[in-house]
């Protein structure tokens, strides 16, 4: 029989045994994720006998002036700062996969999309962070569900999710309240207007708003506004045919985009066109945003951070004015079916060939906290877009976004689907890309576009290896959502 | 020859160093050394790698497998880098002959001193000193629907005018062009500015002993004199003007559609963004093989001119 006594002393052992595991991987102190964040960072510095260090970063430019400010709080706690290198947002990847080759060390950590995940992750210039994140608990169940999955591939974590990106629709409630309007829309429509539930009534309401009293073609008053831009308009058509019930491959990776449902969503893409700025194809985020700020459209479909734009009091001719909608969908087989693309979804990713991973590490954690998120997420410069659940009863974000803003968008994210992420997904969405844009300007049909999509989608797989895509995509498959309409 | 005869062995070799033929390519040696150390290794890479079947996310390049001339043969199929390449040829072709008309002009304009010239030469130059990207993206925000230079034409035309300069199919590629053009006309000014003051005297002295007029001078004397410069401002332009990349990646993406994708363009998207960088190697190969091509016949015909001019200044 087993004595106490050897029992106490058996504990004993298996705890001295076991102690170097908890001390590798010792967690940080800290009551809050950035606390954790501030003094995992003066440990590191310490444990290198550093007192002070500066991370080079490569940025996006549009994110620039919404995160110095915390990255100087951040290096005021710590010692730990950014020298930050703008990038245009659409050259991140080129400049990443270009570390990816020359693994020079020449940047810490970087804000990307998570298209780029899988080929940085595969290129070895990524750095998977569970070992972190086990140390510094960044309250990853706080982030509203699918989009922390998005920094994930092949079963580990690669980043921390900063970006709520899954689309919102606006529409101007003070044009639809307008004496008379309702009723002359009624007579011809033969519903209320108000937030569209599809896509089809979002053009009668588009037809309905848009104004052009003179007859020039120059509307006064835009009835809609989505991106036509070349590498951004593929989104747009993506989600509509995510809505038509609409999936991008089967399970051996044969394209499905150009049957029914990618032909008709490409129609309806085209058909609302007609009644956005004639110069659309050119814009994105710094055209739209001001352009519907300026109270030039009726409605626009886009990124949550319109709101910020929208609602601002001084840069704003039509704060206050906005109603925020759920996205609008397609009938199903008698079913409406509505999706939300998450159209971008910035990340902070770490690099492999850093010389101080976890000093990076910690400042990601930092500004993707709880309490720092919610002040970046507020700012009044900001591109970030509420991503967490605390978001959503955060005072500072309720009074930048709106109560009804964040509410709309967190019933978007129950429907949000993610964009194409497996190996290769730039190469296939800029075919994708390049042939909408091709059928929107009438140089190929909508059929001729998607089935050249699909010969062309078949080829880079073949290139990339078939067995290994499928494996990609039936990854990525549980990511969909399952419900048709949010609760 | 008796030892004794013979110069020393120091005087020797500075004797070989100081033959002409030896000596007039001297100067060379440092930098062209240099050029072969920097540029070789990575010429000899490229080559190397468009043998290859390999992707950035495929491991290391030395590990990828060899496929011989299919990235090739790929190339040569793919519809798309066809008309980037063809594309940007056309771009070449009317944004270089108005550079040289427009850079001729101008520095006919300055070429005798007036009141101001200084500044007029130097307004001229000024845009050739701003980086291609701040052209590029100063452009984009010009050239939008509603911008201040559509306005402009709208005040010139006293009739609204609405030109889609970044998302029309047409309009769009006269934007890019028209970029290249405002900022390197410039350069060729100053190529012909600086042809003009180097032209020799006697020649046009003598034509306007013998009562030729102003137009017969520069038509039969100075125009061929100065053919050495223009095909050297052509051979100079049309390098660049192959390589564009800024403004149509900043004013359209490339877009619409493809409209404005240019090889550089592609070429950049082929190998940092899709990741294939052994079929960007092979486009880049081939590409280089045709502007050589074209350089080479331009240099040709800038030696035959040469050549026909100091046989005609001897005569």
């Amino acid at each position: 029989m087993r004595t106490p006594s050897r029992t106490v002393l058996t504990l004993f052992v298996a705890m001295l045994l076991l102690s170097p595991v908890p001390t590798a991987a010792q967690a940080v102190t800290g009551a809050t994720a950035d606390e954790r964040a501030v003094n995992g960072a003066k440990v590191y510095l310490k444990s290198k006998g550093l007192t002070s260090l500066k991370l080079n970063m490569l940025m996006p430019s549009i994110f620039t002036a919404g995160s110095l400010e915390e990255m100087g709080n951040f290096e005021k706690l710590t010692g730990i700062g950014v020298n930050y290198s703008e990038v245009g947002i659409l050259q991140v990847q080129a400049k990443a996969m270009s570390e990816a080759v020359a693994k020079s060390g020449s940047f810490d950590l970087w804000i990307g999309d998570p298209i780029s995940l899988p080929d940085t992750a595969e290129a070895g210039l990524t750095r998977g962070i569970d070992d972190f994140i086990l140390r510094g608990n960044p309250d990853l169940d706080d982030i509203v569900a699918g989009f922390q999955g998005q920094a994930r591939y092949k079963g580990k974590t690669y980043g921390l999710f900063a970006d709520g990106d899954n689309w919102i629709m606006v529409i101007r409630k003070d044009l639809i309240e307008a004496p008379g309007e309702k009723q002359k829309f009624k007579a011809k429509y033969g519903w209320e207007p108000g937030c569209p539930d599809t896509y089809e009534q979002w053009y009668q309401l588009a037809e309905f708003f848009t104004r052009d009293p003179k007859g020039t073609g120059v509307p006064e008053l835009y009835g809609a506004m989505g991106y036509r831009a070349r590498s951004w308009g593929w989104r747009w058509w993506l989600q509509q045919f995510y809505a038509k019930g609409g999936m991008p491959f089967d399970d051996a990776m044969k394209p499905l985009i150009n049957g029914k449902e990618g032909v008709e969503a490409l129609k309806d893409y085209i058909a609302l066109t007609k009644f956005m700025p004639k110069d659309i194809l050119g814009w994105a985020t710094p055209q739209a945003y001001p352009f519907f700020a300026g109270g030039n459209a009726f409605s626009i479909m886009t990124y949550p951070s319109i709101a910020i734009a929208a609602e601002h009091p001084e840069r704003s001719k039509i704060a206050g004015k906005n109603k925020y909608c759920v996205v609008p969908g397609y009938m199903v087989n008698g079913k409406l079916v509505r999706r939300a693309l998450q159209g971008y979804g910035n990340i902070f990713y770490v690099s492999n060939y850093s010389k101080h991973a976890e000093a990076a590490y910690w400042l990601s954690q930092y500004m993707t906290s709880k309490e720092v998120s919610a002040r970046l997420v507020a700012g009044s410069n900001s591109v970030y877009d509420p991503y967490r659940k605390s978001h959503l009863t955060d005072s500072r974000v309720i009074k930048a976004r709106t109560k009804e803003m964040l509410e709309v968008h967190f019933k978007n994210a129950q429907i949000t689907a993610p964009m194409i992420l497996i190996q290769g997904a730039v190469e296939y969405n800029d075919v994708l890309d390049l042939n909408i844009q091709e059928a929107l300007l009438g140089k190929l049909t909508p059929e001729d576009a998607l089935n050249r999509t699909a010969a062309a989608w078949e080829k880079i797989t073949n290139q990339i290896g078939r067995r290994q895509q499928i494996e990609g995509w039936k990854a990525l498959k549980p990511a969909f959502p399952t419900k048709n309409v949010p609760d | 020859m008796g030892d004794s005869e013979r110069p020393p062995y120091r005087a020797g070799v500075l004797a070989r160093l100081e033959r002409e033929r030896v000596f007039k390519w001297l100067p060379f040696v440092p930098v062209q050394g240099l050029f072969a150390l920097l540029l070789f290794p990575n010429a000899l890479l490229l080559v190397y790698l468009s043998f290859l079947s390999w992707r950035i996310t495929r491991g290391t390049w030395w590990s990828a497998p060899f496929t011989g001339l299919d990235s090739f043969v790929d190339a040569l199929g793919n519809e798309r880098f066809l008309w980037a390449v063809g594309r940007t040829f056309g771009f070449a072709a009317v944004a270089v002959p108005l550079e040289l008309l427009l850079g001729f002009g101008l520095a006919l304009l300055c070429r005798e001193p007036f009141r101001g010239r200084r500044i007029y030469t130097t307004v001229f130059l000024l845009p050739m000193m701003i980086v291609p990207a701040v052209v590029g993206y100063d452009l984009s925000m010009l050239l939008i629907d509603q911008g201040p230079f559509n306005q402009v034409l709208t005040v010139l035309a006293g009739r609204p005018i609405t030109v889609r300069w970044l998302s029309d199919y047409t309009a769009a590629k006269a934007a890019v062009i028209g970029a290249d053009i405002w900022q390197w006309t410039a350069l060729t000014f100053l190529i012909f500015l600086s042809g003009l003051a180097g032209l020799p005297r006697d020649p046009i002295r003598a034509a306007r002993v013998m009562g030729a007029s102003r137009w017969q001078i520069f038509w039969h004397v100075e125009l061929p004199l100065l053919e050495p410069v223009i095909a050297i401002a052509v051979v100079l332009r049309s390098m660049e003007a192959l390589k564009i990349f800024d403004y149509p990646m900043l004013l359209t993406q490339g877009g619409p559609g493809n409209s404005t994708e240019t090889i550089a363009i592609y070429l950049w998207r082929m190998g940092w963004e899709f990741a294939r960088v052994s079929d960007a190697a092979a486009m880049s190969l081939i590409l280089l093989v045709v502007v050589s091509l074209y350089i080479f016949i331009a240099i040709r015909v800038l030696r035959r001119e040469r050549r026909r001019l100091a046989e005609e200044t001897a005569r």
